[in-house]
């Protein structure tokens, strides 16, 4: 009832603000005020964050506490294309460079506990791209890889890279086709885990041709975890193919919140005419599988990019709008809260921010990174008091934000 | 200080050598003076005997100079380039007074002529009387060889990883004069190398392997016929033709199915005018076409996650006009230079019907640059000890790109801006020559700079060129030792850097700017059998950005400290020994210096033999076999093994 009081209060003010033509009235006081966190970290580490070079020529990884919102930066420092993971350990991956995942400790952050491949070695192709790792125990686990049709079934326990991987999931059948062509990838960008099953997210946007299709349009397949068989999901039509298809092109991101996931999918990279596809934010019910569209993106709503499930009245999601500006190409998001029935604006897009990832947190925070050049860094929203919001500045931007499970 | 000690022992115990070695008793023969060493650290006048038999490309020669560094990316690739700390595209490489520069990326390949085919070498920071252009960094300038008639010169080069060159000149009589000049490379280049991840056992990591598809393919040739008119007008006309296959090695895994390649064919003609009205007055006139068509091919994905497959075309045409005028203590020189530039891409495997049509799809463009530059240069005798150098040019260009499916033509762009130099010498007295020298120079963002691949790499034609005020003290003292001491301050303002964002989507923004200051010296002293050639540079840097991890660091891909020292023994007049010693430290691989690059603590050991026409060069390179990473961040060659050999008749 408190959440909603606050939230309904803010809406209220900003709908006031919203009429107002002023970009200042629109730029929430908490972004303004947010108080600037420690470089330290008093407890043991439990967040991590993905941070790069603005013309991607290294990255640092930064390690945080989400209870005192400090950040130690440059934990790791390495060639650009890395991500990060986590579940009770953290992970480090290498994509298109390196191809291997790294995993650490986070009570000894400092030292590696092991380092392999995510290659497929009788394959041609050595380029798998692994994107997330998700725990299901100490000895199993999987890794998505983007640039594969295989989900690798790993034991993170494992002393050697001979015990590493242990089965695969298959996505072949959902490789996308053009005459005779045939995707050698689905292009899986992120996987939840929830009640015993995997919820895998497939961009599907390779067909076999050199080029890129959103027409082939983005799945989301289920697994049960116990025997890594798939779920048919709509189980009334066995010819049918087993997995969801979203009503949004190019899936991005999912966010868990009670028995549903909430999906983005940002569409493709046109801003106007009738090529462009703007995505959605959609809501799947574990359950049933029932999927609904919640937002449609649009010219005048963005391509949906980012969603981070807080409360059932708390949907908050980014919207980009990036584009050219005066000759000049300007990266910028929106953020806004879907309360159930209506958006609300926390952060107008005609500020120019760029706010690569929005995560919730173990407390109930949402945190937002700005990839503002001149003060890269993140902001954790206590969207109950507004007081407690914080900013914790980077050396590079922030791509990624992870939290320990 | 291990390599120091072995060095020294290893000298003296030639020394010893040749005390000991029995010699036939010549007729003795006094030699009054000796040659006078006119270079110094601002200016450099390099001779073919100073460079012929000595060295295999002309950027391991170039890398011999105080504050000069080389940088390799793989054997075979294009070397760059960096001169008291500048970018490899803020220096301006010319080839018999034509400016080398691709329009399109930027930058050009040292390496692409033969050093058999080269006359002399001038390197140049700062302004000179010699050379009407200037640039950030400086300026090399290449002449082509002017052998004389009825001679002919063959050099052989062997070394390890299947290196095979050889590369001839002739000269023959045909009213006038031809000159034919013929190069050709191979070389497997299969040296062993950290991989990262190798193909089929990813993870027994860093492994030693040899490199696989490395392999270099490099045929030249070259004719030119020169007019013996009378000794007033001389006409020239020459056309180069240039073929190199280079393989891509997959440093990650070195698959060995990987067939990635990059070749590039070029083709140059020249039709030059030179007309002398009297020894003071000088007119030249020179046309220029060249085309080239490269071609890249990725089909196995060794280099990106996607196939690859596309040919890019570029042409050139160059016009230039110049007027040189000596009267009495003043010579002046104008020149005009007309250039027009285009690039067109083809990307294979891509249907023409999805050409950008979206943001990350391919997109085939056409690309367009005019420029347009008049300079004016002069030199000033003010009397016996002081002499006055200017130069101002104005450059004016233009800018256009064009998607070729869609027919959209990208925002023309207009730069127009002047560069300025100034210097004078003076001879303190005999022996010391002290030069100020003060230079503003620009670099002109490149048409992909400008207007990106026109998918994910957006333009920017609102672009600055990078822009640069150079200022540089000298002193050079002549003795029996030679000194060469220099001060150096650069600002470079606008600098032009890429910027993503969390999409993978780009562009150049002008984001940066600069301060570099340094030292250089060089010392050279002469025994009777020893030169010694000393040279040490330092420089810091720092740049100042609103972008927060580009503020407050050095700039990269620099070393910030250099030293070398060469000792060359001379054991009797055919036989020499060289011994070469570089370190290099204070490097940084990436714009924000979380990357810090290796130290290189290199060591050379060269035996020469020379005789009338006749020389034989035998060289170990990486004397110490150490381990050290090129500008990739990738293992250069260990110790290695090469002979060269050269024939005059």
């Amino acid at each position: 009832m408190k959440k909603l009081v606050l939230i309904t209060t803010t809406s209220i003010m900003l709908s006031g603000c919203l009429t107002d033509d002023s970009n200042e009235d629109l730029f929430p006081s908490a972004l303004k005020t947010a108080t600037s966190a420690d470089s330290t970290c008093s407890v043991d580490f439990d967040m991590a964050i993905q941070t790069v070079a603005t013309d991607y020529s290294s990255s640092k990884v930064a390690l945080g506490c989400q209870s005192e919102g400090g950040v130690v930066d440059s934990y790791y420092s390495n060639t650009s294309d890395f991500t990060i993971s986590s579940g009770d350990k953290l992970y480090h991956l290498g994509r298109t460079g390196s191809h291997s995942v790294s995993q650490y400790d986070y009570e000894n952050a400092s030292i590696e506990n092991w380092n392999y491949s995510t290659n497929d070695d009788a394959l041609e192709t050595t380029k798998s791209n692994p994107y997330k790792v998700i725990e299901v125990s100490a000895s199993k686990a999987y890794i998505i890889r983007y640039n594969e049709t295989k989900v690798w079934i790993i034991d993170p326990s494992a002393q050697n890279a001979d015990d590493f991987k242990t089965g695969e999931i298959d996505l072949s059948h959902y490789a996308a086709s053009i005459d005779e062509l045939t995707a050698t990838s689905v292009e899986m960008s992120d996987a939840i885990l929830h009640d015993g099953k995997l919820f895998i997210a497939m961009q599907r946007l390779k067909n076999g041709s050199a080029d890129r299709s959103y027409e082939n349009g983005s799945k989301v397949a289920v697994y049960d975890i116990s025997n890594d068989t798939e779920i048919d999901t709509t189980p009334s039509n066995a010819s049918d193919e087993k997995a969801i298809t979203l009503v949004g092109a190019n899936v991005s991101n999912m966010s868990l919140l009670g028995d549903s996931i909430y999906i983005a999918s940002r569409g493709n990279y046109t801003s106007t005419g009738e090529f462009a596809l703007f995505g959605a934010l959609e809501i799947l019910n574990t359950t049933n599988y029932s999927l609904q569209t919640l937002v449609s993106g649009s010219e005048e709503q963005g391509h949906i990019s980012d969603v981070a499930a807080i409360a059932d009245d708390s949907i908050y999601f980014t919207a980009d709008f990036s584009g050219m500006v005066n000759d000049e190409w300007v990266s910028k998001t929106g953020l806004y809260n879907f309360t159930g029935s209506s958006i609300t604006t926390l952060i107008d897009e005609s500020y120019n921010l760029e706010l690569p990832e929005i995560e919730k947190d173990n407390l109930g925070n949402l945190w937002v990174a700005s990839a503002n050049p001149s003060n890269p860094g993140i902001y954790r929203f206590d969207i109950l008091n507004e007081e407690a919001n914080l900013f914790m500045p980077t050396q590079l931007v922030p791509r990624k934000i992870v939290f320990r499970k | 200080m291990r390599h120091l000690f072995l060095i020294t022992l290893f000298i003296t115990f030639c020394t010893q050598v040749v005390a000991k070695e029995s010699v036939t008793h010549l007729e003795q023969v006094s030699i009054q003076g000796k040659a006078l060493d006119l270079n110094s650290n601002s200016y450099g006048f390099f001779k073919r005997e100073d460079f012929i038999g000595q060295f295999s490309t002309l950027s391991e020669f170039l890398k011999q100079s105080t504050s000069v560094q080389v940088r390799y990316n793989g054997v075979g690739n294009s070397p760059k380039l960096s001169i008291r700390g500048s970018k490899h595209d803020q220096i301006q490489f010319m080839i018999d007074g034509q400016i080398i520069e691709n329009a399109q990326y930027g930058g050009f390949n040292i390496d692409q002529i033969p050093l058999n085919q080269i006359e002399s070498i001038e390197l140049v920071k700062g302004i000179h009387s010699n050379i009407a252009q200037q640039a950030i960094g400086g300026v090399i300038k290449i002449t082509r060889t002017t052998i004389q008639k009825n001679t002919h010169d063959i050099a052989v080069n062997i070394g390890e990883f299947n290196n095979r060159q050889i590369s001839s000149s002739h000269a023959y009589p045909f009213l006038g004069q031809v000159l034919l000049g013929l190069d050709l490379e191979k070389s497997k280049n299969d040296y062993n190398t950290n991989i990262t991840s190798p193909k089929g056992d990813s993870n027994n990591k860093d492994q030693i392997q040899p490199l696989n598809n490395n392999d270099l393919q490099k045929y030249y040739g070259h004719i030119r016929w020169i007019s013996d008119i009378d000794f007033s007008n001389k006409i020239t006309i020459s056309h180069e033709t240039n073929h190199k296959k280079k393989g891509i090695p997959d440093y990650f895994s070195n698959n060995s199915d990987n067939a990635a390649l990059y070749e590039q064919k070029s083709d140059k003609t020249r039709l030059s005018y030179d007309y002398i009205y009297s020894p003071h007055t000088q007119i030249k006139s020179n046309v220029f076409y060249e085309k080239n068509e490269d071609y890249y091919s990725d089909i196995s994905k060794a280099s990106s996650l996607d196939s690859e497959e596309t040919i890019y075309k570029y042409r050139k045409i160059q016009l230039s006009q110049s007027l040189y005028r000596e009267i009495n203590n003043l010579e002046w020189g104008v020149n005009f230079n007309y250039e027009f530039q285009d690039y067109e891409d083809n990307h294979l495997l891509v249907d023409n019907s999805t050409k950008c049509t979206s943001t990350f799809s391919k997109c085939d463009i056409n690309s367009e640059r005019i420029v347009s530059r008049y300079t004016f240069n002069t030199t000033y005798k003010l009397n016996d000890t002081i002499e006055l150098l200017g130069n101002i040019s104005n450059n004016r260009s233009t800018y256009n790109s064009t998607q070729i499916q869609t027919s959209i033509i990208s925002k023309e762009s207009d730069r127009n801006y002047t560069q300025w130099g100034l210097a004078i010498n003076t001879l303190i007295n005999k022996g010391n020559v002290f030069r100020l020298n003060i230079n503003q120079a620009y670099r002109l963002p490149t048409l992909f700079e400008l207007y990106g691949d026109l998918g994910a790499i957006k333009g920017s034609p609102a672009l600055k060129p990078e822009k640069a005020i150079n200022f540089s003290a000298d002193y050079s003292f002549i003795s029996d030792v030679k000194l060469d001491f220099s001060l150096f301050y650069r600002v470079v303002t606008d600098s032009i850097i890429a910027n993503y964002n969390s999409q993978g989507i780009g562009s150049y923004d002008n984001a940066q700017s600069s301060e570099l200051m340094g030292a250089e010296i060089e010392l050279k002293y002469e025994f009777s059998d020893l030169n010694i050639i000393a040279n040490f540079t330092t420089q810091d840097s720092n740049t100042t950005s609103t972008t927060s991890s580009l503020d407050n660091v050095n700039l990269p891909g620099v070393y910030h400290n250099s030293l070398s020292i060469e000792f060359l023994l001379m054991l009797n007049l055919n036989h020499q020994i060289t011994i070469q010693s570089f370190i290099d430290t204070g490097l940084y691989l990436d714009t924000t210096n979380t990357l810090k690059g290796s130290d290189r603590n290199l060591s050379n050991l060269k035996y020469r033999y020379l005789k009338e026409n006749y020389s034989l060069q035998i060289s170990i390179n990486n004397l110490f076999d150490q381990t050290y990473s090129d500008q990739s961040n990738h293992q250069a060659p260990n110790r290695n093994l090469t002979l060269l050999t050269t024939l005059s008749f």
